[in-house]
């Protein structure tokens, strides 16, 4: 008991009270013998945490997520369109607390990998026998001169995490009138989710198609090409006249001014590397992005900002005993998706769980299926089942995008597809 | 008792109370789109949960090969054997079937009831599967119903022989209309 703090202890405590009038298992009345904390309660540590308990009851798991409600991004640019209300993409955590998960509200600040504890910001303090890091991303504010956390926060939204910058940009849209532009500055990659941005394009032309015909989205791309641009652009000329002089959507590479260099906030006006001015009525602007901080301040990351594991645990490779998943570790083929996340918590969670019995892990096998939504009845998707080859997460052509040239039936069909899969992987994850 | 022993047998019981980490590896990726257990939310991604095991191969088969219509899973079948299919089947087939409460038009649920008694329920028996390729079809989801329905009616799936044989005299006898009034029976089915 020496290394339990006195509040840690009565959490732990309760917890097991909590399993007790439930009712979920007759365990034995014992002190856990195996502790498991869990940093960040997205898709990655909620299912992380929810698997371990399933897969083996008698470990101890804690989970440390600073906010009381998860919004997922994923379906979060159907609430920026107007297709979807905030409530319905909001989560808590009671659910898993059935699980008889320790769940605490509190963020952490600190890891020790050497006497294996973690510090939160009210300063409790959780030993571990494994942690598992899921802190998702956060973002590499000194890139765009003149853009920070307090100007996104009231005047520039990211809304590359969802929630109250969800809000504010569907709010910002609502209030535009008539004839006004919208910038969508996509970061460089990787960043979560690399369709979201040419998603949130089309819902938002979807929006004033109806709203606001004589407006327009301005995408502004630091590449030359983007994730499934002939999908995207197939559904654009078929939706919203793209190519066309009244096209909802322009679209505008690096060679044409797209790679952004600094925000005039007060003035709206997006200054470009190769001096291009643009000007609009709402800026979206996606930061470059890295790991979530903890993993920053904690050195999991290399030299990329993101999180080198091994692909057959998710155990970082610069400590032990502590697991990276989701969109903070470098899973390369896998996408920065929270179905990714999703799924490597399900494999970071048997390895943990084998690891703790004294067990051999097996070879894991990972999936990722992701839906974008881009306009009424019109939905694309991609899917993929990832193995393990020479240690490393391959893909072996058990996969693929939805096809070009297919019919209404079928890009409608996808879409009914879509919202029964956001019904599903988010009860996976929170339920 | 101490503690080791104690810990052993608690991981004894909840080794069988929980799939084996070998099955949970396979069957973890399909419940992520299907639900827990197979019991998807819907509307339209089905339950699979207490599907029959022969069906489920058949379908992943058909999947594999492209004979079925598909939007994903065409490529996500690809990625296993007949063996993991089989181990994924019997998972699947040994879960609770659970429906949920659907809108319905209740004129049409009554209607369909009468017609689905005459010409679907001697094969699709209400929480048992016949072995002969049948499987629950009572509170499955009505969008998953009708998106197939209108694959095997226009023919862009191929219909079983005695599923053919069924609808041609049905459609025949009620008109196309009562397929609508079937799926609304069906959808009704949730209080098991």
């Amino acid at each position: 008991m020496s290394n339990f703090n006195r509040r840690h202890f009565i959490k732990v405590a309760a917890s097991v009270t909590a399993v007790g009038i439930a009712g979920c298992t007759t365990l034995p009345k014992l002190k856990a013998e195996k502790r498991v904390v869990v940093i960040g309660g997205g898709a990655g540590g909620a299912t992380a945490a929810k698997y371990i308990r399933k897969n083996d009851p008698t470990i101890e798991v804690t989970l440390i997520e600073a906010h009381k409600y998860h919004y997922t991004c994923f379906m979060s640019n159907e609430v920026i369109g107007g297709e979807r209300s905030i409530q319905s993409i909001k989560f808590s955590y009671d659910k898993l607390a059935g699980y008889g998960i320790n769940i605490v509200h509190d963020l952490a600040i600190e890891i020790e990998p050497i006497s294996k504890k973690v510090t939160t910001r009210n300063g409790d303090v959780f030993y571990y026998d494994r942690l598992v890091v899921a802190p998702g991303i956060d973002f590499k504010w000194n890139e765009v001169e003149g853009y920070d956390p307090q100007i996104a926060s009231i005047k520039i939204p990211h809304a590359w995490k969802a929630g109250s910058q969800t809000i504010l940009l569907r709010k910002q849209l609502e209030a535009m009138q008539d004839g006004g532009t919208v910038i969508i500055s996509v970061p460089r990659r990787p960043f979560r989710c690399h369709p979201g941005p040419y998603e949130r394009a089309s819902l938002i032309a979807h929006y004033l198609k109806t709203h606001k015909p004589a407006s327009k989205v301005l995408i502004l791309e630091p590449s030359k090409t983007f994730a499934q641009q002939k999908l995207f652009v197939q559904a654009w000329k078929r939706l919203y006249g793209f190519g066309t002089k009244n096209s909802l959507i322009d679209w505008l590479p690096a060679a044409e001014g797209g790679k952004v260099s600094e925000l005039d906030a007060k003035n709206m006006i997006i200054h470009s590397t190769s001096g291009e001015q643009h000007k609009a009525d709402v800026i979206n602007l996606i930061p470059p992005q890295q790991a979530g901080n903890i993993a920053v301040v904690s050195d999991l990351v290399n030299g990329s900002g993101w999180c080198p594991v091994h692909h057959q645990t998710f155990e970082s490779m610069r400590y032990k005993d502590i697991h990276v998943i989701g969109d903070a570790s470098i899973a390369k083929p896998m996408p920065k998706s929270g179905y990714s996340a999703n799924s490597q918590a399900k494999v970071c969670a048997i390895a943990i769980v084998r690891a703790l019995q004294g067990k051999e892990m097996l070879t894991p096998n990972f999936l990722n299926a992701c839906y974008a939504v881009l306009g009424k009845d019109y939905a694309i998707s991609v899917a993929a089942v990832y193995k393990l080859e020479n240690n490393k997460i391959t893909f072996k052509g058990a996969g693929g995008l939805s096809p070009m040239d297919a019919s209404e039936e079928v890009r409608r069909r996808e879409l009914l597809y879509a919202h029964s899969w956001y019904n599903n992987i988010t009860q996976d994850i929170f339920e | 008792m101490n503690k080791f022993k104690l810990l052993l047998l608690a991981s004894l019981l909840f080794n069988t109370a929980w799939a084996s980490d070998e099955l949970s590896m396979l069957v973890d990726n399909c419940t992520g789109c299907h639900g827990k257990e197979g019991n998807s939310l819907g509307p339209a991604i089905p339950i699979i949960a207490s599907m029959n095991p022969n069906t489920f191969v058949k379908a992943m088969q058909e999947f594999k090969n492209g004979e079925r219509p598909a939007t994903v899973m065409k490529y996500l079948a690809k990625a296993y054997t007949n063996a993991e299919f089989k181990q994924m089947a019997d998972y699947f087939a040994n879960q609770k079937f659970i429906p949920n409460e659907q809108i319905v038009e209740l004129d049409r649920v009554a209607r369909g009831k009468v017609v689905y008694g005459k010409y679907c329920q001697m094969c699709h028996l209400k929480n048992v599967y016949t072995g002969k390729g049948s499987t629950i079809i009572e509170g499955q989801w009505m969008d998953y119903l009708r998106l197939n329905l209108s694959d095997f009616y226009t023919g862009i799936r191929d219909m079983p022989r005695p599923i053919q044989l069924q609808v041609q005299m049905l459609v025949k006898a009620e008109g196309e209309d009562s397929i609508e009034d079937i799926i609304h029976y069906l959808g009704s089915v949730y209080n098991q």
